[in-house]
């Protein structure tokens, strides 16, 4: 069917009807380009991040509520003078001010001018500004002795001094936390100008943090990309010069691989124009896009071409040349194509929603340039009048001379080929044990690069480039969970690679040792939790609660129990009160009761029952043990005249002394009361037990409750460790050994989730490696089945991708043996060595088939084959060896892409013509029995 | 007799800032309130924090003692405050947990009183000879209630805009805008610009008519800068119960009133 209604169709409309097959072409892709007008590149980094994997919800909820968690951190000084000086104090308030003025970009600005000290005044905890004049206020116009004063303060106060001053007093930081979501790109991009600006050529300036590395890669990449690819192209194009020998051969093969390029970004532009979805708009994720196509175009091109002079050479006749070329190439250069897309559409598996985006528009491009190789460039090649005399067709070049070479020893000693080839790749199995993942981003930069060196001096001299959050959650007043919390950031930082750590802990000993007099002895977790909350008290006199907010948070009520209410069902609530003092500290504050459906949806987003649906059931809750004074709230709404609702309250057999509480009992509420709103106040002082009965009548629908306790508990806590840029393998071990630590130490009600950009990056990737993996598996078995179905028989498809399968084998057994980690960059591009490696083995078998349909003799089988294939396949991988250029850049994952297409190119075409070749060889016999 | 005398010149001629601030100073108030004060803090993420207080002060302010009820963490905390006219007001706290007393310094005007969006230089009487006052408009008909907090003034009703500048003094403001009832002198309305010139608060308030006093029942503060607000009801209103001058003592900061 492929043969009778496409291919012929395709051959004759070209060889027939060449100008108009070439006008038809250059509209189609016109057409397509078009939509170039609606191309968009995105460099920002944050959006190609999947959203749904645990640690990434766990890190938007903590950045929900304490902020963005990312830092930049700016660096200045001067190595041999010290940084208590007029000059560094003048550019730190100007600095300052000029980032804070950044609103739109910039949430919140640490420096020396922002941060509070707290004062002992009489015993009374002061917070003020550390920045200030002799009259205490805050003012650039300080003077030595004030700056004097600032030092005194920072030494007697070293754990707010490591924060923001180097190990040997020469160097100061700022950091910037920018609003969150903003575009990382553009924020690095902004925050430079105004750096240089203010500290001018005076001091040495360093940048570090994730922030800044993730916004300043994209754009390294763009200009690493750039300048290389076209040194790339250049030599493809000499290499391509060379073997042709002729310039409107390679012209041709540039027009295709051009057009194909306008056909990948209109394509992309219509998508995003059509469906508005971002996976269409080229990204950094993108960046390998032209490098992909340039290679699967070239090779299309170079195989027509190369095949166009042979036969021209051989039939001594252009059409008939054309005729046969496309006739031999038609269905192999369609299988590769297709095949290829097939593999990279295996990108949808892929947890990046981007790769998706990626898979789809290069899929296209990639059948694209199949239909511009078997229509434009044939229909130029008849139009343009060839001369058979020349050089270029009658003399073989070089590289078929090599491949003649190649096909002889197959042909002589195929076993030998066979089983070193074999040695080959069983040896690279064993590198596979010496694999290790690497997706630390500043490892992604050269030593001596800059950035990495900046990054190195902020690990060394400051608190560290990289970070990782815990986020607690238990009651941030307990002493029991302060003492934990403390305890765990003393154990974390007893970790050689932990600089420093903050959490509420901190901030709550500072306070205890104040206004204790100043007295370090105090520098501790007060023993009891009245005391906390005096110090907290304390502190809201003079200081902003708003100060903690990057540190504890108590907006998001916790829940203390759920109960399934169904219809016409009694349930009992055991709310266990001891539990909640464990918790929540007695007395609670309020308590709220939240209604959700099965799916854990909230049906009321303002934590106020709404009971308009709710018909005929009834639940009891059971507060059991002792509660001293408490007060919950209960609200209420949304019922119409004829619902109605009866509320009781038991309290135990010992009555309670009940000083607020409405006396009513039983406590009816009629529905008009209840038609607005209203609310029952409870408050209890003192009982063994207490039992309130909820009866809910004509219930008509399933609901869950939850009573939820809130209040100034601040259950949600934040402790930030500092750290220096460690390895993946680094961060799992700490992880671990975090684990190990809570599990073993952690006594208290003090819950913990260990997250962070770190923690999410190592999850992120090892899911991006195993859905890597998965596409890579996928393809192979696709591959084969497409190969098995279009060359007809089992064994075709077994040999297809055998060549390709070894140099997967081959990838990762060499990179562990190399000592090359694995990345998400890394294992993106082994799935495109899938891609563009199963070429070769299509082009092998096709022709083959072709030969042993055509009854060439046994003898000669593999080494006319060689002769016929060989030449493209050697020329495709020789004009791509121009991507060695990308091992010139300054980013290593760059390095990895151009090393990586390079070995992809080499390896595949050895195994093809190495493995493939002498099995072939060895069951030819076999083969031509069962063709 | 300074009061007649400011309202004869004022009737004769038109009233001047500094004449009008002076009646508003002058407004009778009665010798000392008790009274229970809830204060809701609203911060810009939406969290609410509720604290109940029972207030006793004397001589218009200038003496008060403060006992937190709740919430429970809060519970048995005590404010002490006396003003004084040539020397530093006196501001002490009594904190339970650790069982001491400990003096407030109060230079710390611009300070948020207890994480609030008032300062402690809201909560001090304005001295008329530390600010310059200037009325910008007069007889203003304000008919559609914008300016306070549910829409129940009497649509009509006169008001001056008083802008009082701070003269010398230490304060966190460059200005305030005042709205003043023509006939009670009773701030509605109050923005307060900081030193840049921008919009820092907006406060309102309300009263309560209790022996021919007219009491403060609500302030409303939004913090336009922080996004937060504040809102502090008074409620069982008590007056001229006979305080007397040594509840204002220490010793009465450790044990919550008898109601």
């Amino acid at each position: 069917m492929f043969n009778k209604y496409i291919k012929q169709n395709f051959i004759n409309q070209t060889l027939n009807f060449p100008l108009r097959t070439l006008l038809i072409s250059l509209g189609l892709t016109a057409i397509i380009g078009s939509g170039i007008r609606w191309f968009e590149i995105d460099d920002d980094f944050v959006k190609l991040l999947p959203q749904d994997i645990p640690s990434k919800i766990i890190w938007d909820d903590i950045q929900e509520d304490f902020g963005a968690s990312e830092i930049m951190l700016i660096a200045f000084g001067n190595k041999n003078k010290d940084i208590y000086r007029k000059e560094i104090f003048d550019a730190i308030w100007d600095l300052t001010d000029s980032l804070k003025a950044q609103k739109d970009l910039i949430e919140d600005v640490i420096s020396i001018k922002t941060l509070n000290k707290l004062k002992s005044e009489d015993g009374f905890m002061e917070v003020g500004d550390l920045f200030v004049n002799s009259d205490g206020k805050l003012t650039k116009d300080i003077d030595d002795k004030d700056i004097e004063n600032i030092k005194t303060y920072l030494d007697h106060n070293l754990n707010v001094k490591s924060r923001i001053i180097s190990k040997y007093d020469n160097y100061i930081s700022i950091v910037i936390r920018p609003v969150l979501n903003t575009n990382m790109t553009e924020t690095v991009e902004r925050i430079k100008p105004i750096v240089k600006s203010i500290l001018d050529e005076k001091f040495e300036v360093h940048y570090a943090g994730q922030v800044y590395i993730t916004g300043e890669v994209p754009t390294i990449i763009k200009k690493d990309t750039s300048t290389l690819m076209v040194l790339a192209i250049l030599l493809m194009i000499i290499i391509l010069l060379i073997n042709f020998r002729n310039i409107s051969a390679v012209l041709m093969i540039l027009m295709t691989i051009i057009l194909s390029m306008i056909s990948m970004a209109g394509f992309m532009g219509w998508m995003h124009n059509l469906t508005g979805l971002f996976i269409f708009k080229f990204t950094m994720m993108n960046t390998s896009m032209p490098v992909v196509l340039l290679t699967i175009a070239n090779s299309d091109g170079v195989h027509i071409l190369t095949r166009f002079f042979r036969e021209s050479r051989k039939q001594k006749n252009i059409k008939n040349g054309i005729e046969t070329t496309l006739k031999s190439l038609f269905l192999p250069i369609f299988l590769t194509s297709f095949t290829t897309g097939i593999a990279f559409l295996a990108f949808i598996f892929s947890p990046v929603e981007q790769m998706t985006g990626y898979g789809i528009s290069i899929a296209f491009a990639i059948m694209w340039a199949w239909i511009l190789s078997t229509t434009l460039l044939p229909s130029i090649i008849l139009l343009k009048n060839w001369n058979l005399d020349a050089g270029y067709i009658k003399r073989e070049s070089f590289l078929e001379k090599i491949a003649r070479f190649i096909g002889n020893n197959i042909s002589k000693s195929p076993k030998k080929v066979l089983y070193i080839g074999i040695s080959i790749v069983l040896f690279s199995v064993y590198g596979f044990k010496y694999l290790e993942i690497e997706v630390n981003t500043s490892k992604f930069f050269k030593r001596g690069h800059p950035i990495r060196e900046s990054n190195e001096f902020v690990d060394s001299e400051l608190t560290g480039s990289m970070n990782f959050l815990i986020n607690t959650k238990g009651n941030h007043k307990d002493p029991n969970v302060l003492n934990d919390l403390n305890n765990l950031q003393i154990y974390l930082e007893s970790h050689p690679r932990i600089n420093t750590t903050i959490s509420i802990a901190d901030i709550i000993k500072g306070m205890h040792k104040t206004i204790m007099n100043d007295s370090m002895k105090y520098y501790s977790i007060p023993e009891s939790r009245e005391k906390i909350n005096n110090l907290f008290f304390m502190y809201s006199m003079s200081g902003d609660d708003d100060d903690f907010n990057s540190l504890v948070d108590d907006s998001n009520p916790t829940v203390l129990f759920t109960v399934d209410f169904n219809k016409n069902h009694m349930n009992n609530i055991n709310f266990d009160t001891a539990n909640v003092y464990d918790s929540f500290g007695n007395p609670l504050d309020v308590c709220l009761i939240e209604c959700t459906n099965n799916d854990d949806e909230i049906l009321d987003s303002e934590i106020l029952l709404d009971f308009s649906n709710i018909t005929d059931s009834s639940f009891t809750v059971i507060m059991s043990n002792k509660i001293a004074v408490s007060e919950f709230e209960i609200s209420f709404t949304g019922f119409t005249d004829t619902e109605s609702i009866s509320v009781t309250k038991h309290f135990g057999t010992n009555n309670l002394n009940l000083r607020t509480l409405d006396p009513i009992y039983p406590y009816n509420l009629g529905h008009n009361k209840l038609a607005k709103r209203n609310t029952i106040n409870i408050s209890i002082d003192k009982t063994n037990s207490s039992i309130v009965h909820f009866s809910l009548l004509n219930l008509d629908t399933e609901r869950k409750f939850k009573i939820l306790a809130s209040g100034n508990h601040y259950d949600n806590g934040l402790l930030t460790g500092m750290m220096q840029s460690i390895s993946t393998k680094e961060t799992v071990e700490l992880v671990e050994d975090l684990e190990n630590y809570i599990e073993n130490n952690i006594d208290s009600n003090l819950d913990t989730q260990i997250s962070g950009l770190a923690v999410f990056f190592r999850d992120f990737v090892n899911l991006l490696i195993q859905s890597s993996i998965i596409s890579i598996l996928v393809s192979i078995l696709v591959i084969f089945i497409i190969s098995w179905y279009f060359f007809k028989a089992f064994k075709w498809g077994v040999l297809a991708i055998i060549p390709l399968t070894c140099a997967v084998i081959l990838n990762f057994g060499l990179m562990g043996l190399f000592g090359i980690k694995l990345s998400h960059i890394t294992a993106i591009l082994t799935a495109i060595i899938i891609g563009v490696g199963v070429d070769f083995a299509i082009h092998y078998i096709s022709e083959f088939k072709r030969n042993l349909k055509n009854n060439i003799p046994l003898d000669t089988i593999s080494k006319d084959n060689i002769d016929d294939v060989g030449y493209p396949i050697l020329l495709d991988v020789l004009s791509n060896m121009g991507f060695v250029t990308l091992l010139f850049s300054a980013l290593i994952p760059l390095n990895y892409m151009g090393g990586l297409m390079v070995f992809a190119m080499l390896s595949t075409s050895i195994g093809t013509l190495t493995l493939l070749a002498s099995l072939i060889e060895i069951n030819k016999e076999y083969l031509r029995k069962n063709k | 007799m300074k009061f007649l005398i400011v309202l004869f010149i004022s009737i004769i001629f038109s009233m001047t800032g500094e004449e009008l601030s002076i009646l508003m100073d002058n407004r009778e108030s009665p010798n000392d309130v008790s009274s229970e004060l809830n204060m809701e803090i609203t911060n810009k993420k939406g969290r609410v924090r509720k604290s109940k207080i029972k207030s006793i002060s004397k001589d218009n302010n200038a003496k008060q003692i403060l006992w937190f009820l709740s919430p429970a963490d809060d519970k048995g905390v005590s404010y002490l405050k006396i003003e004084h006219d040539n020397q530093d007001d006196e501001i002490r706290l009594w904190l339970p947990g650790f069982k001491k007393i400990r003096r407030i310094s109060s230079n710390k005007k611009a300070d948020s009183f207890m994480g609030s969006d008032l300062s402690y230089e809201d909560m001090t009487s304005r001295q008329i000879k530390d600010y310059t006052f200037e009325i910008t408009n007069s007889n203003i008909v304000l008919a559609d209630g914008s300016h306070t907090n549910d829409n129940t003034d009497t649509p009509g009703k006169s008001y001056y805009i008083l802008e009082s500048t701070p003269n010398g003094i230490d304060s966190e403001y460059s200005r305030h805008v005042t709205w003043v009832e023509d006939d009670t002198y009773l701030t509605i309305k109050e923005e307060s610009y900081d030193k840049n010139g921008n919009l820092l608060k907006l406060k309102k308030f309300k009263y309560q008519l209790i022996d021919s006093f007219n009491l403060v029942s609500e302030i409303f503060v939004e913090n336009i800068q922080k996004k937060s607000t504040t809102k502090l009801v008074f409620s069982n209103l008590n007056i001229n119960t006979g305080v007397k001058n040594k509840l204002f003592q220490e010793k009465n900061m450790k044990r919550l009133p008898r109601k």
